[in-house]
């Protein structure tokens, strides 16, 4: 209780000064290109996007940027706000989290990014071989698993699956709330719903392919993929709204032609493994806006608390 | 007054060993001490860094989110580090956010010594050592990106360390000084085995030079201490062979300076055997006549027995003198040796109208002297006297007792003068007198100084001369005093070093 008490007078203290005061974008003769990055692990976040954000920054000299900086944070709303006051000028994400901000701020994703060498990825959703669920109709009564409740392709796009199929989702809290005529869901607790149902918590789990194939062989055979969910890119880059024209038109020639250079390429393979960067689809544009639609009708005000 | 100190060449030897070896010793003891030192402080700045690193990994999440609930547990978790002192997490502008220290918590203040705020400014690892607090300060900057998030600074107790090194400084210092005592013995044996035998030809040289020619060293080894010896001893064997004919040589020149004196006593002797012969022929050509005269016949038999006598006393002296003698050395009272030779000198003196005065010392102690020896040389000194006075004078002869040396030594002698009131000796010729065939006489071998010169050496003493020319020249024989001490293989005395140079 102490050391709490003595942690709100440091938040009071610092946390704000540096979490707003200190997101700077201007500051005296210097242009710093900020990159936003929602994550609680900031140098894991940093560490692995500062170079590739040095890399842009240096190309655009030329427009009076001096440098550039990873700016992490742990709640999407707190990168929303940031991009409103314009001390954010780019990030990047899965479809849904860049979706949302682009909803919540104006953002404009501008770039898809093939993160591990896929330009776009699915989520699938899996059962244990041995469990004699063959299809996600036979989900009804059951438990299922997602990651993250902003995750993409482990929750997203498994929801919009499911709910397409009229299959009813429920919040439980364990595998004996679910009820017969829904499927209960809840959230893998270390991020991971192939955990979950391995330890036999759940029914079935989201995940995605590159996943599974990364799992030991004796636990990917004991699984079964029983549904796929849309393809949508894998990874999205997008400004702030009011970013100067100038910087965003050279910013996507910059990132665009990065995969072009070896020194372009050993950034963006230090960065994700990404192997190139490119323009979105433009099918995928209109595939985005319905998930997003999907994901503000509903998750409601869950989204609020992302 | 401050004297050199003497150190014998083993004394040398082994004191240049000795402190060699334990400069030796002191140097690699001293650099074992400080290797080990800087080993063990080397250690611990490694093993601080590990620990600086180690805890940056958790401070540089939490210090950018300015997390200060995980950055008080981090600095607290510090403490498990081995001998640590105080940790101390501090954000971009150097405010203490995260501490650890037994004594007093600086929690959200800035540090207040010139190091903490060196630390604060500073961008690499800075280590610092305080031997008086016994301390290893470390610090560096937690940077993340481009950004200065603020930094870690760890205190670490020396005292372990220094506890260890006060346990080896004393271990090494133990078995240095352990060692330095068994090198020492080892020194002082080889010392001694490489001495000993230049100690033994330095006493043989020593037992030569005092005229010990039979001393040999007779040490028989392969090297060159060896080769000395064996050169040294064929060296002593042909000294021995020189000395001997030297011996030789000198008793060929002493019999030739001998029979040269007895030459010029010849004309005297006669003279004096001559007078009483005459006499007796006299009283016995009266005889017959007076035979009944007893007043004649007992004066007759007094004066031939007198004259006889004095006749057989000359001979004596004469025999003494000419006849080869051995060498003895025995005390002697100088004055009776000195009195004799002028007493059969006397009728020469006269014959040349030459008076010699003796002035003997009363009390004078005995001298150890070869009588026969000696006595050549008072005649010599008489005789050149004699000659030197061509129109009659007087010699006198005195004996007394003086001390001569240097500051350190002083011994006594028994000095004998004969003075003489000839020509003199020009200043040209003083430094020749003493050369053997060196004369300025018509008549005379040129042995006698020289002769003269040997034996008062031999005996310990010295010949001088002082002479003005047209006034006369004076000859001091210096005598020492007391036991010889020892008698060298000819059988001459040899009283000490000093005497030997004059």
């Amino acid at each position: 209780m102490k050391m709490s008490a003595r942690a709100l007078v440091f938040l009071l203290l610092f946390q704000f000064p540096l979490v707003f005061g200190g997101f700077y974008a201007f500051a005296a003769g210097e242009r710093i290109l900020v990159f936003g990055r929602v994550h609680d692990d900031p140098v894991r976040s940093i560490r692995d996007r500062q170079e590739f954000v040095d890399y842009i920054a240096k190309k655009l000299a030329p427009l009076g940027i001096t440098g550039g900086r990873v700016l992490v944070v742990e709640k999407m709303q707190m990168l929303a706000q940031a991009l409103k006051d314009g001390k954010v000028d780019l990030f990047h994400d899965s479809v849904v989290p860049t979706m949302v901000l682009s909803k919540w701020t104006g953002a404009v994703p501008i770039l898809r990014q093939w993160k591990y060498g896929e330009p776009d990825y699915e989520g699938v959703i899996v059962v244990q071989k041995n469990s004699g669920i063959n299809s996600i109709s036979e989900l009804k009564g059951k438990v299922i698993a997602f990651e993250e409740p902003h995750s993409t392709s482990a929750s997203i796009l498994p929801r919009m699956l499911l709910e397409e199929k009229k299959l009813k989702l429920v919040p439980v809290k364990s595998r004996d709330g679910a009820k017969p005529d829904s499927v209960g869901y809840i959230y893998g607790a270390d991020g991971s719903g192939v955990n979950v149902l391995m330890t036999g918590r759940v029914d079935a789990a989201t995940t995605i392919p590159r996943e599974i194939e990364r799992l030991k062989p004796e636990v990917r055979d004991s699984l079964k993929v029983i549904a796929k969910t849309v393809s949508v890119p894998r990874q999205i880059i997008a400004v702030r709204k009011d970013l100067d024209p100038k910087i965003i038109k050279a910013l996507k020639e910059i990132l665009n032609n990065m995969d072009a250079t070896p020194e372009g390429q050993g950034v963006l393979k230090r960065q994700q493994n990404t192997s190139k960067i490119d323009e979105i689809p433009p099918g995928s544009l209109e595939q985005l806006k319905h998930i997003t639609k999907y994901v503000f009708s509903s998750l409601g005000k869950e989204v609020e608390s992302w | 007054m401050n004297r050199p100190l003497k150190l014998s060449l083993k004394s040398k030897i082994f004191l240049s060993a000795a402190l060699f070896y334990l400069a030796a010793l002191g140097t690699l003891t001293y650099l074992t001490i400080r290797s080990h030192t800087n080993s063990l402080l080397a250690q611990m700045g490694e093993r601080a860094k590990v620990g600086l690193n180690l805890m940056e990994l958790s401070v540089t999440g939490a210090l950018y989110k300015l997390d200060t609930f995980r950055l008080e547990t981090i600095a607290r978790e510090a403490k498990a580090l081995p001998n640590v002192a105080y940790a101390y997490i501090f954000d971009d502008k150097g405010r203490i956010v995260g501490d650890y220290h037994e004594d007093q918590r600086q929690l959200l203040s800035t540090f207040t010594d010139e190091l903490g705020q060196q630390i604060v400014k500073s961008n690499t690892t800075l280590l610092r050592l305080d031997y008086n607090k016994e301390l290893l300060d470390i610090s560096k900057p937690v940077n993340l990106g481009h950004e200065k998030l603020g930094g870690i600074r760890l205190g670490f107790d020396l005292n372990p360390i220094f506890e260890d090194i006060e346990d080896v400084t004393f271990k090494a210092v133990g078995v240095s000084s352990s060692m330095f005592l068994i090198g020492l013995g080892i020194i002082f044996v080889i010392t001694s085995k490489m001495t000993k035998p230049l100690e033994r030809l330095t006493l043989a040289a020593k037992r030569i030079e005092d005229g010990d020619l039979q001393h040999r060293v007779s040490i028989h080894r392969d090297d060159e201490i060896g080769s000395l010896a064996t050169a040294f001893d064929q060296m002593a064997e042909r000294l021995l062979q020189r000395e001997k004919e030297l011996k030789e040589s000198q008793a060929v020149l002493r019999r030739a300076d001998r029979l040269s004196s007895l030459g010029l006593l010849t004309a005297g002797l006669a003279h004096e055997i001559r007078n009483p012969l005459v006499a007796i022929r006299t009283f016995t050509q009266l005889l017959p006549e007076r035979y009944d005269d007893a007043d004649f016949r007992e004066g007759f038999q007094g004066l031939a027995l007198k004259e006889v006598d004095r006749i057989c006393g000359l001979i004596n002296d004469l025999l003494s003198f000419a006849r080869p003698s051995k060498p003895t050395v025995a005390p002697e009272n100088i004055n009776d040796v000195v009195d004799n030779i002028a007493r059969i000198l006397d009728t020469q003196a006269k014959e040349k109208s030459v008076e010699i005065v003796r002035q003997f010392g009363d009390d004078l102690p005995s001298v150890w002297i070869d009588r026969e020896q000696m006595k050549q040389v008072f005649m010599n000194l008489i005789l050149n006297a004699i000659q030197a006075m061509k129109d009659g004078g007087s010699i006198e002869i005195s004996t007394r007792l003086t001390a001569k040396g240097d500051t350190e030594v002083i011994r006594e002698y028994v000095q004998v003068e004969v003075r003489d009131t000839g020509v003199g000796i020009p200043p040209e010729n003083l430094e020749q007198i003493f050369d053997p065939f060196f004369t300025s006489k018509d008549e005379g071998s040129g042995l006698g100084l020289a002769v003269s010169h040997q034996i008062v050496r031999e005996h310990g003493g010295f010949l001088t001369v002082n002479s003005t020319v047209g006034k006369g020249t004076s000859f001091f024989v210096h005598v020492p005093v007391g036991k010889p001490i020892h008698t060298a293989a000819n059988g001459r005395a040899r009283v000490n070093e000093a005497n030997l140079n004059h």
